[in-house]
């Protein structure tokens, strides 16, 4: 029985030398005719996403010369697709494109299946001209570029549907409430107006979420974040994310905020006009448009940034939901770089930044009226987004891309559920849960 | 001979004490109707509210009301084709309108195929087991019983990844012995070939195959038939009622089994309804509550025409195999 | 044909029925039996030897208890050593009929049969050795095929290698000659040295053999990890009592199993030996109990505080659920059964909860006890003129909410909703099952105590639920099990604002494998959880087995 132990131990240090084994590839003289590639995406049937995306497959399939082709496979959400990323890792077959959070590619790349984009990126014979990726938004782009170790500076996916995690406000409640007709500048701002709508009869306070994004956008809103890359360590600690869990433990005690249970359901009250404000994914304001005019809701609405903390200026997280490529042969992977290549493209961008309302990942192009078709969404409202991200004054935060970050949210909804319970005080629970984020740190992101 | 045996097994017939509550007074009788009327809508009132609910409009189902205003059909046939519900495709011959070709596809029909080779699958991995433990005497069988029985208790969660394992490399080498068709993963024997050994089932057939007379068995003997010969020809034709109750509970739980099909499937070609209900009312867009009411009263029906159908053999089945610990 | 013919005749004596019995009983479980090993068994061995490591969907490290000692702080050494001491008494057990099946006989032949024996477990060994060398060599082929072309060709080309791979094809080579070996001894015993008690001989003494083999290397593990843990402790300038916190746990679980004992003596004796025992037993209860209560702490100062929570959770759910859902299903049965119209029809709609899919009756669940004021549950609240609760929302207790001190504050508001919805979706399975048991009930006997004049609660009391125990015992047992490995029910219906105060201990887990990826630490606590559960069948099945009236 001993020896089943010594030889466990010998085979455990084989596997930890066969980890990092993954050599560069070189794509130059690669061949990528008569590919297939498979593609896990998670945009559900009927939606304007997957009828745009289905299209734009349809073209690249008939028009590449290569002759290779796409298949594109609806896997639900991104929490089914993780499981079956897990099962396709144990099993090895593995699709060759993916939908998925940086956080969740890391994990994958952790295991040595996902191909570094920036060789595909950077290749003479196949990349995108250095003069040409000067219109690429690298802003948006570089959310998947890892530059802390292991990955040393892996581009690991690429972005394709990007939305902000936005602020939205009802001018005319604010005004109906005795305040001035605009959105909050200041969180103090915010969270007075929130109390008086709570202490109202007509409405309700600011709908809560225990979510972690959501967190972590008003972490950003206090001038903070909940990952300090230089030091390579997670800062739940700090000033910024304990003031930012008091004022929700402040605004649900006095009031001011209520949680919710059914997703979605905070913007579903802002459209039906019973909250001054909501915050949500951009991509979610096409549903609050079409739900305001079911529910005859007509007052005036807006989506801005978050407003910060006293100096701080306003913030908005970024959601950048990404595509990673998968190892499978030179040829397969330089197949799957030419669809995704395809799919950034001038055309291509325009076609589904015009049908989905999501930013483009170039800097060169600017949707018009007549290309925008998104049926449920007013052009104008896309204008008003795209105008948050452009707008210099901005600061743009994105959550960490660390494999660990997977876990970690897990464990953030349960300390803020303490804490606006009354169960424990923020900084002591925050504390812990540092201790906690550090041990998964070191454990999951090596 | 099987019909004189039947007589002497313990039936069911709806049997009452014969004594009389009858005749006790009329007031409570009221008490036990009221008692049932009120477990009736405790235990439909969710599933009534459902089916109203699917035909409301989103506004109504917001501000949970009881009944919609007019019915909106329409939620049935919007919720049908966003979820890939159901399809068939009919090829006929456009001259002499023959039928050539017939398509159907859909989670309800992968359903119904799962379910349909795993219940025929258990029945035949079971039923044999079953009679081993009951009516042979054979080396190690107390242990081995109890090693069988003692697998239920494992905690599911520890059965994932092995089990994974598992049906990738045995997929992988009957695809190398039969081709593509023996693939285990994404096919029919990773949704269905775990369950065909369920340990209740056999336990279950195993009580009601002890209460089988044991001159019945003597008898079989002395006619010079085996054990293999004395099970199909005698002890099946009897256990009608314990193997109803086995399709019914084996319906319900490949009907409803979410986490397994969802780890196993990558395509909707054998996906069970169960994760298409899923991953339609867990989109990642804010879905319409009434729509995923008409979804899931969709597939709440055929489950309930089966019920409505065996209830009876069920039931009577239960009460044969007597259930002791 | 004259072969057939003597095998004929060879099968026709008894010994010769017997095989024929023997082999065809094989047979017919053969296929369950391969599918309950590879589906049932399997899994088990394989997740406790991933739980030795450390294992993030591919093994890594080998780390002893370390996964356990994470769990359960010092308790887990505590643990191992009891598991080793359950395996030296198996073999004890054992050990003592094989002594008896030896002494059946003084030929000289029984030595050979015990030799066989030993041959066979030792081989038995070798097999374990061999395939869980195998298993992780095979495990590791997707990461061998990554940028190839992964073909099924590829596969099977790799997985004919790892049979090949060094360390397991010296452990096959190893199997091969121990079977060998066991092979030859066998038929030497089955040609030359048979008689009648081999069979017996050699499987006691292979079973034993291979129980003291486990009990050692449990013994060994624990042993080795203790000293390392003291040793780390001791550097750290720490000390670490767990040598100590052994001794006392263990002695005050053997006080209060013998008070047990002491306490079932005692009922059963006259007056004077009565009260003596009891006073014992009372003694040995309270200091067993003193014991536990003094050093379970200090054992548990390092244990996983999520799934000692979650364990706590899984009771509360499990004695929420069970006595609750088994009494209303056998009230509503017992009232089916009276003579009444529309039994069919109560029958079939009781019976919907059950065979309703989760992920639709969860919506409902949700909207019902929604924390909104127009929710359902809450406007009921209202019309008897109560405040308005968040439900599934809250995460306070019941305890907090009625005000009341903290060791009474039991289980979240919100798993009570879930505990209702989990209730609600098992009362129609449970009635119906009473039913069928009412039903078996001989109507004599009904008649027989209508005859001397018993009433309506006295005959449930002394004629029903007697007869009916075996059912109550069968779907207790089903429900205790299902509770404890409870999960859809509550992954389905919590919310992030409960945090984990509905976590029951298989969420917590199934957490762990999913969002961290721990397998290696996920399996060790889905070990616990299953000696948990194992624990509490025995335990159910000696009190309550008991009292089972078996008509």
């Amino acid at each position: 029985m001993k020896k089943l132990i010594i030889v466990t131990l010998m085979l455990a240090a084989l596997c930890g030398a066969m980890v990092q084994a993954q050599g560069d590839v070189d794509y130059e003289g690669v061949d990528p005719s008569g590919q297939t590639v498979v593609y896990w995406h998670q945009y559900s049937d009927d939606s304007s996403q997957a009828e745009t995306m289905a299209a734009l497959i349809e073209d690249f399939n008939s028009s590449n010369e290569y002759g290779i082709t796409v298949e594109a496979i609806h896997q639900g959400s991104y929490g089914p697709i993780e499981d079956l990323m897990n099962t396709a890792i144990l099993s090895g077959e593995l699709p060759n494109l993916v939908a998925g959070y940086a956080n969740a590619v890391a994990g994958w790349a952790n295991e040595g299946v996902v191909v570094d984009i920036n060789l595909l990126l950077n290749s003479p014979a196949w990349g995108i001209p250095p003069e040409e990726q000067q219109n690429l938004n690298f802003d948006l782009l570089d959310v998947n570029q890892l530059d802390f170790p292991p990955f040393y500076g892996m581009r690991v996916a690429w972005a394709n549907q990007n939305s902000l995690n936005v602020f939205y406000t009802n001018l005319d409640i604010v005004e109906a409430l005795g305040f001035e007709r605009r959105v909050p500048a200041t969180l103090a701002e915010f969270e007075e107006i929130a109390c008086a709508a709570g202490a109202s009869e007509l409405y309700q306070g600011y709908p809560l979420d225990t979510g972690t994004s959501h967190f972590e956008s008003f972490v950003a809103a206090h001038g903070g974040a909940i990952f300090d890359g230089e030091m390579d360590s997670y800062i739940f600690g700090s000033d910024e994310v304990v003031a930012a869990l008091e004022l929700f433990t402040r605004m649900l005690e006095n009031n001011c905020a209520y949680l919710y249970a059914e997703r979605y359901q905070n913007t579903g009250d802002f459209s039906i006009g019973i909250t001054p404000f909501a915050a949500g994914s951009s991509a979610g304001i096409p549903f609050i448009t079409w739900d305001a005019a079911t529910a005859e809701m007509t007052d005036e609405w807006v989506v801005t940034a978050f407003p910060g903390a006293e100096g701080v200026g306003s913030t908005i997280q970024l959601f950048v939901p990404s595509q990673a490529i998968l190892t499978a042969t030179p040829e397969a992977e330089l197949a799957t770089w030419l669809f995704v290549k395809y799919l950034a493209g001038k055309d291509a961008q325009l076609a589904w930044s015009g049908a989905t309302g999501y930013f483009s990942i170039r800097n060169d192009i600017e949707v018009s009226e007549a290309d925008f078709t998104e049926p449920r969404m007013p052009f104008a409202r896309f204008i008003e987004v795209s105008g948050i991200l452009a707008d210099s004054a901005v600061s743009v935060y994105s959550s960490p891309g660390l494999p660990s970050y997977s876990a970690v949210r897990g464990l953030v909804p349960n300390v803020i559920a303490e804490v606006v319970n009354g169960d424990a005080a923020a900084a002591e629970a925050l504390a812990e849960l540092d201790a906690d984020a550090a041990e998964l740190h070191a454990e999951l992101d090596s | 001979m099987a019909s004189d045996a039947r007589a002497r097994l313990p039936s069911f017939k709806d049997k009452q004490p014969p004594e009389g509550p009858r005749k006790g007074l009329s007031l409570s009788r009221i008490g036990i109707y009221a008692v049932l009327f009120a477990g009736v809508l405790i235990a439909i009132g969710p599933f009534l509210w459902m089916i109203s609910a699917s035909f409301m409009t989103i506004s109504e189902v917001n501000l949970t009301r009881l009944l919609p205003e007019k019915l909106l059909w329409e939620n049935y046939a919007t919720a049908l084709r966003r979820a890939n519900f159901f399809d068939i495709e009919i090829a006929t011959d456009p001259q002499t309108g023959v039928l050539q070709s017939l398509q159907v596809s859909g989670y309800i029909w992968n359903s119904v195929r799962i379910t349909l080779i795993t219940v025929l699958g258990s029945l035949t991995v079971c039923i044999p087991a079953a009679y081993a433990f009951a009516r042979m005497k054979f080396v190690g069988r107390d242990f081995l019983f109890a090693l069988f029985l003692s697998t239920m208790m494992i905690p599911g969660i520890v059965m994932l990844i092995p089990h994974l394992l598992t049906v990738i490399w045995l997929g992988r080498l009957s695809e190398s012995l039969f081709g593509p068709a023996g693939a285990w993963f994404n096919n029919w024997p990773a949704l269905t070939i775990p369950f065909f050994a369920s340990v209740f089932n056999i336990f279950l057939l195993r009580q009601f195959f002890i209460q089988i007379p044991l001159d019945l068995w003597e008898a079989a003997r002395i006619d010079g038939a085996g054990h293999p010969r004395f099970l199909i020809s005698v002890v099946l034709p009897l256990s009608k009622a314990p193997i109803m109750t086995i399709v019914t509970l084996g319906f319900i739980g490949s009907w409803n089994a979410l986490m397994w099909p969802l780890l196993v499937t990558i395509n909707d070609e054998w996906r069970p309804i169960a994760v298409g209900l899923s991953n339609f009312v867990t989109a990642d867009t804010p879905g319409d509550l009434n729509l995923q009411m008409a979804a899931s009263v969709i597939t709440v029906i055929p489950i309930l025409i089966l019920y409505f159908v065996a209830q009876k053999q069920f039931t009577e089945g239960i009460a044969q195999t007597g259930i002791r610990g | 044909m004259s072969t057939l013919s003597a095998v004929n005749r060879a099968l026709a004596t008894r010994r010769g029925r017997l095989l024929l019995e023997n082999l065809t009983a094989y047979l017919f479980l053969a296929p369950a039996g391969l599918l309950i090993l590879l589906f049932g068994i399997f899994p088990v061995a394989f997740a406790f030897f991933v739980s030795l490591h450390r294992w993030r969907r591919f093994p890594d490290q080998y780390v002893g208890l370390a996964n356990y000692e994470k769990a359960l702080g010092n308790l887990a050494y505590i643990l191992f050593f009891w598991l080793a001491l359950i395996a030296f008494v198996a073999a004890f057990l054992m050990g003592k009929r094989l002594l008896k099946a030896l002494r059946r006989s003084n030929s000289a032949r029984r030595f050979a049969s015990l030799l066989a024996g030993l041959a066979c477990a030792y081989a038995s060994l070798l097999a374990i050795d061999w395939f869980f060398k195998l298993v992780p060599v095979i495990m590791l082929i997707p990461r061998q095929v990554r940028r190839q072309n992964t073909t099924l060709a590829l596969f099977m080309e790799k997985l004919g290698d790892s049979f090949t791979s060094p360390e397991v094809w010296a452990a096959g080579n190893a199997l091969l000659g121990g079977m060998i070996v066991a092979g030859m001894a066998l038929s030497l015993v089955a040609w030359r040295f048979r008689y009648a008690h081999s069979g017996q001989v050699i499987a006691f003494s292979a079973i034993t053999t291979l129980l003291v083999g486990a009990g050692a290397f449990l013994l060994q593990l624990t042993a080795v990890e203790t000293e390392a843990a003291i040793a780390a402790a001791r550097a750290s300038g720490e000390s670490l009592p767990i040598w100590s916190q052994l001794v006392f746990i263990s002695a005050g679980i053997a006080l209060i199993a013998g008070a047990w004992q002491v306490f079932r003596r005692g009922i059963g004796s006259y007056d004077n030996r009565r009260f003596f025992l009891l006073i014992v037993g009372g003694l040995m209860l309270a200091v067993g109990g003193y014991l536990i209560m003094a050093e379970a702490p200090a054992a548990l100062a390092a244990a996983d505080d999520d799934l000692l929570a979650g364990f706590w959770i899984t009771i509360m759910y499990a004695m929420g659920t069970v006595p609750v859902q088994l009494s209303i299903g056998l009230l509503l049965a017992y009232l089916l059964f009276q003579p009444i119209r529309f039994r069919a029809f109560f029958r079939m709609v009781y019976f919907i909860p059950y065979i309703t899919p989760f992920v639709a009756t969860s919506i409902v669940f949700r909207i019902i006890f929604d924390a909104g004021r127009h929710a359902p549950a809450n406007r009921m609240l209202s019309i008897v003129g109560l405040e308005p609760q968040r439900w599934i929302l809250e995460r306070s207790t019941i305890g907090d909410l009625l005000g009341l001190p903290d060791f009474l504050a039991g289980p979240s508001l919100a798993l009570i909703v879930i505990m209702i919805y989990s209730t609600w979706t098992y009362i129609g399975y449970d009635a119906v099952i009473f039913l069928a048991g009412l039903g078996n009930i001989p109507g004599e006997l009904y008649e027989a105590a209508r005859i001397d004049g018993a009433g309506g609660w006295r005959v449930f009391r002394h004629i029903t639920l007697p007869l009916l125990s075996p059912t109550v015992f069968f779907l207790s047992l089903v429900a205790i099990i299902g509770t404890f490995q409870a999960f859809t029910q509550i992954w389905i219906l919590r919310t992030g604002a409960v945090g984990n105060r509905v976590n029951t201990a298989s969420v917590y887990i199934f957490d762990e494998l999913q969002n961290s990826n721990r397998y290696g630490y996920a399996s060790s606590m889905a070990f616990v959880l299953f000696a948990l559960i194992l624990l509490m069948t025995l335990f159910q099945n000696r009190v309550m087995g008991r009292r089972v009236f078996y008509g």
